[in-house]
């Protein structure tokens, strides 16, 4: 078992799923996802963004104005889209920490990989000279760490149903959220308890709902309202399945990152980084809808899925993209579907559970 | 009965369909709208000519169709001598024809977000009711817009037919540019494959040349339009972003640009007939973004009662060096990386103040298109630092297609409102 760790205080926050957290810890902070959902904000944003984009990064102005995120040093915004560039030009005109802007490639090839590299290259320089040096050795021990966390990420999300154990509120979502806002050593320490106080996991079992009186239902599309999680983890016979960049695909985003020769350079580290996390589940963002495309047909293959809700977050050109390409999907597997949008609020709730209520019938 | 509202009135019709995808038609619109000679400028007409040529190319299809986003690099397209069609121009043209509104309710049934770009709401909706032309390649770029590689991607299923895309970082470092020159250089070597058609060291020359000289007129004509008063009004100005769009490599472009700076010139030196508003001002502009497509009366309003002139274009803005044939790949990444709207604000921000130095403006204008992410969400941003210089600046929310959700009445309050600080910051 690792040994407990007291934690970094210097945090440094991140939003895409694209951003290394190895190289953010490897310069000695606590990388620390945030997300619309943890702690909310009452100050206005209303003179730097505007109403009609996305609400995330609208929701992260407000609670920063709002002073709740506590040590926090700096932040990595990836360019993975317009309202998160707006983002970066409010915060780094307004905000006391240190502001970075991460370029990430949308498609996947050779040549991408070699340009994310360099971006990688840049970013660790940043990061080391407002920490520590990111090395060879820190890097390395920093990829050693994330490769632990998500190999128990990978136990457990799998197979130990954790959803119905009740070990994290919200089932999937809950793990995810604990997995990107913990310290990942303290995280790993956590999960390490988890799993010897739970039965062995079957390393054979398949991926969808192991009760079988459950029903497994997909949560697609953008970031979900957290009231809404929270009402669909209160249906009784449902194994929710969240596939959006702070569900699924955060939980298999798969730290493994290879590189062949014993003592690697920072390059060839930071080129295995850039290749494992340019070739993970494909989101929204990459100019690949044909993996895409596959991405979804093994989900609701392997899952079993029986419905979807898909949420379609307003002012999120991905999300209304995707849904129509999904569609197409369920309308061809005859898997039924409810589409909900919302600004990431819990105003519109009621409502809200009335649908999903009328939906989630079909399934009975 | 007036042609042209009859023209419009034919294609609100049940044969509407039919009729825009004929390649008759345009030569039907070339014969009643070019012929007849009604334009201010003889570029203006040449331009109109042009644009009714390539739409009846790209239906008759009788050369390979490319449908391109508005700011993928359009030399690309010229150099394999392909007929261009650019959606989100042609949802412009459905809105000033008065389709729109049924396009935008067709997106709806798609099911299609009502808060995605209403451009791409028409362009998607004309794709599924098999408005346009059928294509052949589709080529996008991701520069400045999230919204068109995944509308590029939804036309490219639905027809399954070859689609590249262009990813453009946001740096201008070295690596980047060899990241943009090294995936046009891969969709020059698949167009070859496609079309059998070998690129040529004479054809790059040709298209550059073509692109180059278009370049040096296009900054002719800004330079004319910096005198006091400027000789090109507020409509005039705006309908050249269709050679943004579509013109650049044209061999058409050059000279539309070099017979306009003929053209502004003779006005300055009163040596031709024009509209007193091509020969005063009250108040200079510069208009950022787009216009409104459906009606020309905001723009009319603030020219002849306001005496407000829109002297400058954002996107009529000559941002990028000339080509180098040399260096083709390296030169056309250079280009699609020297954008100002790419990245952090910055760079627009910079571009402006150099425009309203230049153009010595009293005011800035930019027209928010409700559902454009790139544009309207720095909008705030650009308010507090124009202010902060002493720079007028109003931001006037609107949509450029969707007419009906977004009054005039409101419009006009706000376009008042402005016109009452330029008057008083010019008394």
């Amino acid at each position: 078992m690792t040994e407990q760790k007291k934690s970094p205080t210097k945090k440094v926050g991140w939003f895409c799923t694209y951003t290394p957290e190895e190289l953010i810890y490897a310069a000695g902070f606590m990388p620390y996802r945030l997300l619309p959902e943890q702690k909310i904000g009452e100050s206005s944003v209303e003179d730097v963004l505007p109403g009609n984009i996305c609400p995330y990064p609208r929701k992260i102005l407000s609670n920063l104005r709002s002073g709740i995120y506590e040590d926090m040093e700096g932040i990595v915004v990836a360019n993975s889209c317009n309202a998160m560039i707006h983002l970066y030009n409010a915060l780094k005109e307004e905000s006391d920490l240190f502001i970075y802007l991460l370029d990430i490639p949308r498609r996947q090839d050779e040549q991408a990989i070699n340009y994310f590299t360099r971006e990688l290259e840049l970013l660790a320089g940043y990061l080391g000279e407002k920490g520590q040096p990111v090395s060879e050795e820190s890097l390395r021990h920093a990829v050693e760490i994330y490769r632990q966390k998500s190999k128990l990420i990978e136990l457990c999300s799998r197979h130990l149903g954790l959803a119905a154990n009740g070990l994290f509120p919200a089932g999937l979502y809950g793990l995810a959220l604990d997995a990107a806002g913990t310290d990942p050593e303290i995280f790993i320490h956590k999960m390490e308890t988890i799993v010897e106080q739970n039965e062995k996991p079957d390393p054979e079992a398949g991926t969808g709902p192991q009760d079988g009186n459950q029903s497994a239902l997909l949560l697609a599309g953008g970031l979900p309202p957290q009231g809404l999680v929270e009402m669909l983890s209160e249906q009784p016979g449902l194994q929710i399945y969240p596939e959006n960049c702070a569900g699924i695909r955060y939980l298999h985003k798969f730290f493994q990152v290879h590189y062949s020769r014993e003592n690697p350079s920072l390059e060839t580290i930071l080129n295995a980084i850039a290749r494992n996390y340019l070739e993970k589940p494909p989101c929204p963002r990459v100019f690949n809808s044909q993996a895409r495309e596959d991405y979804y047909r093994q989900l609701l293959d392997d899952l079993q899925v029986q419905a979807v809700i898909y949420h379609d977050l307003m002012f999120c050109d991905m999300c209304h993209y995707d849904y129509l390409m999904l569609k197409e999907l369920l309308k061809e597997k005859d898997i039924p579907h409810l589409k909900v949008k919302t600004e990431l609020g819990d105003e519109d709730l009621g409502q809200l559970k009335t649908r999903v209520e009328a939906f989630l019938e079909i399934l009975d | 009965m007036n042609p042209q509202k009859m023209f419009r009135e034919k294609l609100k019709g049940q044969l509407g369909r039919k009729l825009l995808s004929s390649p008759a038609t345009y030569r039907l619109a070339k014969d009643i709208f070019v012929n007849q000679n009604n334009f201010a400028f003889k570029a203006r007409m040449m331009m109109t000519a042009m644009a009714l040529d390539q739409a009846g190319e790209a239906y008759h299809q009788s050369k390979a169709v490319a449908w391109t986003s508005a700011f993928f690099p359009g030399e690309l397209v010229y150099l394999f001598d392909l007929a261009p069609f650019a959606p989100e121009a042609a949802a412009g043209t459905t809105a000033s024809l008065d389709l729109a509104p049924d396009l935008l309710k067709h997106s709806d049934q798609m099911g299609l977000s009502a808060d995605s770009c209403s451009f791409h709401r028409c362009a998607a909706a004309g794709t599924d009711l098999e408005y346009f032309p059928l294509p052949d390649f589709l080529l996008a770029s991701s520069h400045l817009c999230d919204g068109a590689p995944r509308l590029f991607q939804y036309m490219a299923r639905r027809y399954n037919k070859p689609l590249y895309l262009l990813d453009v970082p946001f740096r201008q470092s070295k690596q980047a540019l060899d990241y943009v020159a090294s995936q046009l250089y891969e969709i020059a070597e698949n167009l070859e494959k496609q079309t059998g058609k070998k690129l040529t060291d004479e054809r790059i020359k040709e298209v550059f040349d073509n692109s180059n000289r278009a370049r040096y007129h296009q900054l002719e004509v800004a330079g004319l339009r910096q005198n006091i008063p400027s000789p090109l009004n507020s409509e005039e100005g705006l309908a050249y972003v269709y050679l943004t769009l579509l013109g650049q490599g044209h061999p058409e472009t050059p000279e539309i640009y070099r017979t306009l700076a003929e053209e502004l010139q003779e006005i300055i030196e009163d040596r031709r007939d024009a509209a007193p508003e091509f020969k005063s001002e009250d108040y200079r502009l510069i208009w950022l973004h787009l216009r409104p497509y459906y009606s020309s009366e905001m723009i009319s309003y603030m020219e002849k009662e306001l005496r407000q002139k829109i002297v400058a274009e954002e996107m009529n803005y000559v941002y990028w060096p000339p080509l180098d044939p040399e260096k083709p790949f390296l030169s056309l990444a250079r280009k699609v990386l020297s954008h100002p709207g790419l990245g952090p604000i910055d760079r627009r921000l910079e571009t402006i103040q150099k425009m309203v130095n230049d153009y010595r403006v009293d005011g800035v204008i930019h027209f928010s298109h409700w559902g454009c992410r790139q544009s309207v969400g720095g909008t705030l941003m650009m308010r507090k630092k124009m202010r902060e210089k002493g720079i007028p600046f109003l931001a006037l929310d609107g949509d450029c297609i969707d007419g009906a959700s977004f009054p005039w009445g409101q419009a006009l309050t706000r376009i008042e409102g402005f016109h009452e600080v330029l008057e008083q910051l010019q008394a």
